[in-house]
């Protein structure tokens, strides 16, 4: 084979496939738009997906102050060779307590602590939430590293690098004090009440990483989403002790939720684009199969008419693109933000949210929309180049080819039409019903372009609906977070107070009598408890306190049992009295039931787990036997019935068990019990008069400020500000891919009805009247409709179902909305139908003759 | 600085450079495929080839250009030798009219001389048969004299705007006579104002050619019609005989050389008057055509090319 | 030896429709000199437009054998054919087949400019000048009337300078002056340029203009009739 120049000529294509698409105008300005729609969308949801998650990890940055997505409490010499020989892992840091700011000449409660960060932590993890560092991180054992935000907290003004300052501190055991000479101070994010310290000053203090109290290992991985079960493998390969505790901080599921949604849309946005493109080509190349035919006959090569199709795309995707982005990122500026923090994203003050933009955003769309375009052209392209010339010069438009493979489809129609109208033959078939057929026989006939338009119809409504359902679904979505579901939860604030003498009844008979009184309540629920103490003994309350140490306390339980067996005061707890109807909704949720008569009783008792790690089973059957506080004669002994979870129920919580009872038993055992929780059910849900009316006579008490309350109403507010405008957007989204469809559909059915005006004028120079031509033409219409909608209905729906399931945690019911969807329905049949009544109208203008007279040719 | 970027940096020159090199080579083919291209389009057209400069460049379009060149020179020589021997060729034809038109006007004068003289019956009758042969070798010999310079170009055709009337009249007016002798009706139906680009004096001979023709094969008693119309592209000279017509088969030689319909051996002419006709109109970019069916006259059309 | 532009041997084309096969050329002998122009004559499925498409490598003979300008069109691929088409063959069709898109002018020169050659501005000024579309050279084909539009696609097939032109049933979609203005114009036209014109008709006038006519009969060629030398 010789090597041969390829001949130069291309000039005259790109010359060609402008002149082509102006003069094929409406398609090309549909694909066009086809494609600025849809980079515009991609653009739009790259970019909202790339500010989410940059946004999520500088919120993570500014939160934890560091780069990092796990954190240890505790990391021993074992652990740290683990992770150095883990190959997912970038980087690791250990940033420990190395004691407490005790006192200051200015200040006697500084609540500053001493912090050491190791190198790796310092100069890589921490670096990008710090804004502004001067001096460097501690050396010698007598520097620190500081933010003028500690330096006040200790009552320290004015001080500069190279200062110094006197302070207490506390590290362990000791306690002594200590000129300390600032090296650094640093402003940004992270622990802003921390003097940063030495490793010299570390070591000196005796403290260990490996102790829960002291070491927090920080951990960045390569990568950078971590599924959950890597997550768990990762957990299992620490080995944790057992006080040691390792948190991821990205939320995965949720992360890879928005992957998929950002991923399923852009799919969703991709297809219909390479629909509509690609039935556009498809028709314009099936109409003109003699213009190629004939370019052929005057010596273009296939190849070339690839070049001349491809070029066409090109012009059509370069201008669509470039109008896309260029509107998308003049959109995104504006709308991404709020869809952001729709997504749960909060910066706090100074930190507002920036739009990123990436060239790779950019690139992707340029990428993705290009190749849906590439693909969409491809098969036309092919199409336009395997026709023969002698096919292209024996050609007839419109359906002329079909006709003759199908042995006369529609001329056979034609021909059958009389005997429809002259009922005396046919009398088994009326018209309306032949009407029908044809209409029926016209989409079947060519089932690839009908079956296209309706699926890039389908698209665009499953879009519609599958956001409809999510956010009527969360629109509806029952508030529950309150215990037994109740509508208004009210609180007794003094409940906070430290000391016993403030902690006050302030919901009193008479309040609750008012409360029973608004007309809108249906019922009330005070809780009540007393504060007791449990005293010592070895059977249960060792056992229990001894768990609780190890769990939950840096001290061990040694240290402290004999305060606790003297003084079981400064151990106090709270016995909570629960009605009838909280017991069986206890009851019903925990695993094992408890006998209701003896807890009614008073025989047994339930016990708030409080996290530890006991089974049912070792402590049931124990007793548990309290004493009210400040009365150590006065006590009651309960059979424990069962551990519970839920920690509605809990008033105050102190090392000692919650005792859960019968609230007749509370108000036996203590004189006036503390109602220090009311949930409160309206007749109507979501009523705001009697929520108002609720609060009113709150206020109007005696203790008006000291409570605080709970509603659905509130809840509903909260979460329907943070979702913002996600509504409008997700409706934004659906409106322009429904929008895609329609094009396709108007687009394709113009395209048909002009091919098929000879055949159209045929029927009426036989007869048929222009009203059944036009009832046709809408049965056709109406066909498309139902066929899409008929795909939406099973393929949308099945999508939907499966979104809202993943995306479903509060296991509300799948209900698809009607109301929007049926005026989804509504709107596209009108479209379909005026489609074809509108571009009847345009043919039937010209008259019949014209059509009959059009050359052939 | 680190390696891989340095790696990099260089990786993207090379990658420009060969982009760029690349580039400059396509850019060079094509100038060198387009001069090439206009080079033998200038031979091919007999512009021949303009000196220029590069023929002494050191480059491939230098070398390449000197070969075109040397194509041309021969190219250009073996032209005018052809040339040259057709020039020979109508010397020797203007000669051989030149040279014979002195014996030919002797023979007529001694064939006069001859009649007085005083000769048997059968003496004058040969004496007849002697005078029609000489008539009719000069008659061929002009017709061969003019078809000559026709063909090879020695006769410029002139077109001018002129009434075509004006010239259809010339060749009608010529004809009458010959007409009138064998009584047939000559009528014309003409648009005086038609004015239409051509040589006068040529398609006059064309015209008188084709009505010459009509007479001839038309018997006495028939008639002939001129016409005119104007189309828009042509405008269309048409002369309707009355006379045997032409079978369709025939009806594309009886523009060639030397044609004569076989039945009629007896008539004056040597079948080269539509042929000129033919040739007169070819070269006013023209045509000519006939329409007839055997035995019901025939239509000759002449097309000459208006506006 | 002659020069034959075009030269067929033996070709047949037969192909199926329906049950029967229709045999649209038969055994073909078929030849056309340089600068000549030749008219085929035959009635509406004789196969005769089956044979100028043989000849323009628009289709493949089911036997024998097609030569145009010395070369043989049998094994050609469809982009080589393209290419041929391109340089050797100037095509006139009924319907004109212009490029709705391209004005005139630029539907003359697209095979130059498909070929990726030089357009001979010259040249095409000449084609147009004497076709008169001087005038009309910018204006879109939709704009133009019939015989117009046809011209416009005789300079097309000239334009490309190809070693034949054919010519299927050119005045076919005419009326009959402007058909014979075009036909006229296109024995003009090929003549002034030495063009070599293979004509299709089913009209014998028009078939008169030639300078010989073939007549073909049942996808064979029927002797003795309208050949000269």
């Amino acid at each position: 084979m010789v090597f041969m120049l390829k001949n130069n000529n291309t000039r005259v294509l790109t010359r060609m496939a402008g002149r082509s698409l102006k003069s094929g105008r409406r398609q090309s300005v549909t694909m066009i738009l086809a494609v600025l729609l849809s980079a515009f969308m991609l653009f739009g949801v790259f970019t909202v997906g790339m500010t989410y998650f940059k946004m999520q990890r500088l919120q993570n940055i500014r939160l934890g102050g560091g780069e990092f997505d796990a954190i240890m409490y505790g990391v021993t010499d074992e652990q740290l060779r683990t992770c150095r020989e883990n190959p997912d892992i970038l980087r690791f840091g250990v940033h420990a307590v190395s004691g407490y700011i005790d006192e200051t000449e200015y200040d006697n409660t500084p609540e500053v602590t001493l912090m050491w960060a190791d190198e790796t932590c310092w100069n890589e993890i921490m670096a990008p939430a710090r804004e502004r560092v001067e001096g460097h991180y501690p050396v010698e054992e007598d520097e620190v590293m500081v933010t003028e935000y500690a330096l006040e907290k200790c009552g320290f003004h004015g001080l500069n690098v190279g200062d110094t300052f006197t302070a207490v501190y506390g590290a362990g055991a000791v306690k002594c004090e200590k000129t300390f000479r600032i090296s650094g101070i640093w402003e940004g994010f992270g622990e802003k009440s921390a003097f940063y310290v030495s490793e010299k000053f570390y070591e000196q203090t005796g403290l260990d990483p490996a102790d829960v109290a002291s070491g927090r290992f920080l951990i960045d991985f390569r990568q950078k989403l971590i599924s959950q079960e890597e997550q768990d493998a990762f957990i299992a390969s620490m080995n944790l002790g057992k006080q040691q505790r390792l948190f991821f901080t990205v939320d995965f599921a949720f992360s890879v939720q928005i992957l998929t949604g950002i991923a399923g849309l852009a799919l969703v946005i991709c297809l219909c684009a390479y629909l509509l493109i690609y039935n556009i080509m498809y028709l314009s190349v099936a109409g003109n199969i003699r213009y190629y035919g004939l370019l052929q006959t005057i010596g273009m090569t296939g190849r070339q008419i690839c070049g001349l199709i491809r070029r066409q795309m090109f012009l059509v995707g370069g201008i669509g693109l470039a109008g896309g982005v260029l509107l998308g990122s003049g959109v995104s500026f504006l709308v991404v933000p709020s869809v952001v923090k729709s997504l749960g994203i909060r910066m706090g003050k100074g930190g507002e949210i920036a739009v990123s933009f990436h060239p790779l955003i950019l690139l992707l769309t340029l990428l993705l929309t290009g190749i849906t375009v590439y693909i969409a052209g491809r098969k036309p392209a092919k199409i336009a180049v395997t026709c023969s010339p002698m096919e292209a010069l024996g050609y007839r438009p419109s359906a002329d080819v079909r006709r003759r493979g199908r042995l006369g489809g529609s001329r056979r129609k034609a021909g059958r039409q009389p005997r429809s109208g002259c009922k005396d033959t046919v009398r088994d078939i009326s018209p309306s019903a032949r009407i029908w057929r044809m209409a029926k026989e016209q989409i079947t006939k060519d089932k690839r372009k009908a079956g296209i338009v309706m699926l890039s119809l389908a698209a665009g409504m499953s879009v519609f609906l599958c956001i409809a359902t999510l956010l009527t679904s969360q629109a509806k979505r029952e508030y529950n977070y309150n215990f037994r579901d109740f509508d208004m939860v009210v609180k007794n604030s003094t409940m906070r107070k430290e000391e016993q003498e403030e902690r006050v009844q302030i919901f009193d008979q008479t309040v609750l009598d008012r409360l029973d009184a608004i007309e809108g309540v249906a019922e009330t629920a005070p809780l009540r408890y007393a504060e007791i103490t449990v005293p010592w003994e070895p059977e249960f309350a060792d056992m229990w306190m001894r768990e609780f140490y190890e769990t939950w306390m840096n001290i061990p339980y040694e240290d402290e049992v004999e305060e606790y067996k003297e003084f079981p005061e400064n151990f106090g707890s709270s016995l909570v009295g629960i009605s009838k109807a909280d017991f069986e909704a206890l009851n019903a949720a925990s695993g094992e039931p408890v006998d209701e008569e003896e807890f009614l009783e008073g025989k047994t008792c339930l016990l708030y787990r409080d996290g530890l790690e006991f089974k049912s089973s070792d402590v049931t059957g124990k007793s548990v036997t309290c004493a009210a506080y400040g009365d150590r004669t006065h006590t009651q002994t309960f059979e424990i019935g069962g551990l519970v979870d839920v920690n509605d129920y809990t008033a105050l919580l102190g090392y000692p068990p919650t005792i859960i009872v019968s609230e007749d038993v509370v108000r036996e055992f203590a004189e006036e019990p503390i109602i220090y929780k009311i949930g409160i059910r309206y007749r109507e849900e979501y009523d705001a008069k009697t929520e108002a009316e609720i609060l009113s006579v709150l206020d109007a008490g005696p203790h008006g400020k000291d409570y605080s309350y709970e509603s659905r109403i509130e809840m509903k507010k909260e979460v329907e500000k943070a979702q913002g405008n996600m509504m409008e957007i997700g409706i934004g989204i659906a409106l322009i891919l429904a929008l895609i469809g329609m094009m396709n559909y108007v687009n394709t059915f113009v395209g048909n009805i002009r091919s098929r005006r000879v055949e159209i004028a045929v029927l009426e120079s036989i007869g048929m009247t222009g009203r059944q031509v036009k009832k046709m033409l809408i049965l056709e219409g109406l066909l498309y409709a139902g066929g899409a909608w008929v795909i939406t209905g099973i393929a949308g729906t099945a999508a939907t179902y499966w979104i809202y399931q993943s995306m479903n945690y509060t296991g509300a019911e799948f209900v698809i909305p009607a109301v929007p969807l049926l005026c989804a329905a509504v709107i596209s049949v009108l479209i379909c139908i005026s489609v074809p009544a509108i571009a009847y109208r345009e043919i039937e203008k010209k008259g019949i003759v014209e059509y009959i007279k059009m050359p052939v040719c | 600085m680190d390696w891989s970027a340095v790696t990099a940096v260089l990786a993207g020159c090379a990658a420009v450079t060969a982009v760029w090199r690349m580039y400059r080579l396509k850019r060079e083919v094509y100038q060198f495929e387009e001069r090439v291209e206009s080079a033998l389009d200038d031979i091919l057209s007999g512009k021949g080839m303009t000196e220029g400069e590069e023929g002494v460049t050191d480059s491939l379009w230098g070398k390449c250009r000197e070969k075109l060149w040397r194509v041309n020179r021969i190219w250009t020589k073996k032209e005018e030798a052809g040339r040259r021997e057709k020039e020979l060729m109508k010397e020797l034809i203007s000669d051989i009219s030149h040279q014979t038109r002195t014996p030919i006007a002797n023979m007529k004068l001694y064939q006069e001389f001859l009649q007085e003289e005083g000769l048997s019956g059968k003496g004058r009758e040969f004496l007849g048969h002697l005078e029609g042969q000489t008539e009719k070798l000069d008659f061929l010999l002009q017709s061969m004299v003019k078809m000559s310079r026709l063909e090879t170009g020695i006769i410029h055709i002139r077109q001018q705007e002129a009434r075509l009337y004006e010239t259809i009249a010339g060749a009608v007016g010529e004809i009458v006579p010959a007409a009138a002798k064998k009584g047939i009706e000559l009528s014309v139906d003409c648009d005086e104002e038609i004015m239409v680009k051509h040589d006068r004096k040529w398609t006059e001979e064309a015209i008188f050619n084709v009505l010459d023709n009509a007479v001839k094969y038309t018997e006495s008693g028939g008639s002939i019609h001129v016409a005119m119309k104007c189309q828009e592209v042509f405008a269309k000279i048409s002369v309707r005989d009355t006379g045997k017509g032409i079978a369709p088969e025939r009806q594309a030689e009886i523009f060639t050389r030397f044609y004569r319909e076989p039945e009629i051996h007896d008539e004056s002419g040597i079948g080269i008057g539509l042929y000129l006709a033919r040739k007169i109109l070819e070269l006013q970019n023209g045509y000519i055509e006939v329409r007839s069916q055997e035995g019901e006259g025939a239509e000759f059309n002449l097309y000459l090319p208006n506006a | 030896m002659e020069s034959w532009i075009v030269e067929t041997r033996g070709l047949k084309k037969y192909y199926r429709l329906g049950d029967h096969i229709v045999r649209a050329l038969d055994g073909v002998d078929f030849t056309v000199r340089e600068q000549e122009f030749v008219a085929i004559i035959g009635r509406s499925g004789s196969g005769k437009s089956t044979l100028l498409h043989m000849v323009g490598g628009l289709d493949t003979p089911t036997e024998g054998e097609v030569m145009v300008a010395g070369r043989s069109l049998s094994g050609m691929t469809k982009e080589e054919l393209a290419i041929f088409r391109r340089r050797k063959v100037g095509f006139i069709f009924q319907n004109y087949n212009l490029v709705p898109d391209l004005n005139v002018y630029e539907n003359v020169v697209l095979p130059i400019e498909l070929d990726g050659k030089r357009v001979d501005r010259e040249f095409t000024a000449e084609i147009l000048d004497v076709l008169k579309l001087t005038e009309k050279r910018e204006a879109l084909p939709g704009m133009l009337s019939g015989g117009q539009q046809q011209r416009a696609a005789i300079a097309r097939a000239l334009a490309s300078k190809p070693a034949i032109i054919l010519a299927d049933e050119p005045t076919g979609n005419l009326d009959t002056a402007s058909g014979h203005d075009v036909l006229g114009l296109l024995k003009v036209v090929a003549k002034q340029f030495q063009q070599t014109l293979v004509l299709i008709t089913h009209d014998q006038d028009i078939a008169q203009m030639a300078d010989r006519i073939v007549c073909i009969e049942d996808g064979q060629i029927r002797k003795g009739r309208g050949l000269h030398a």
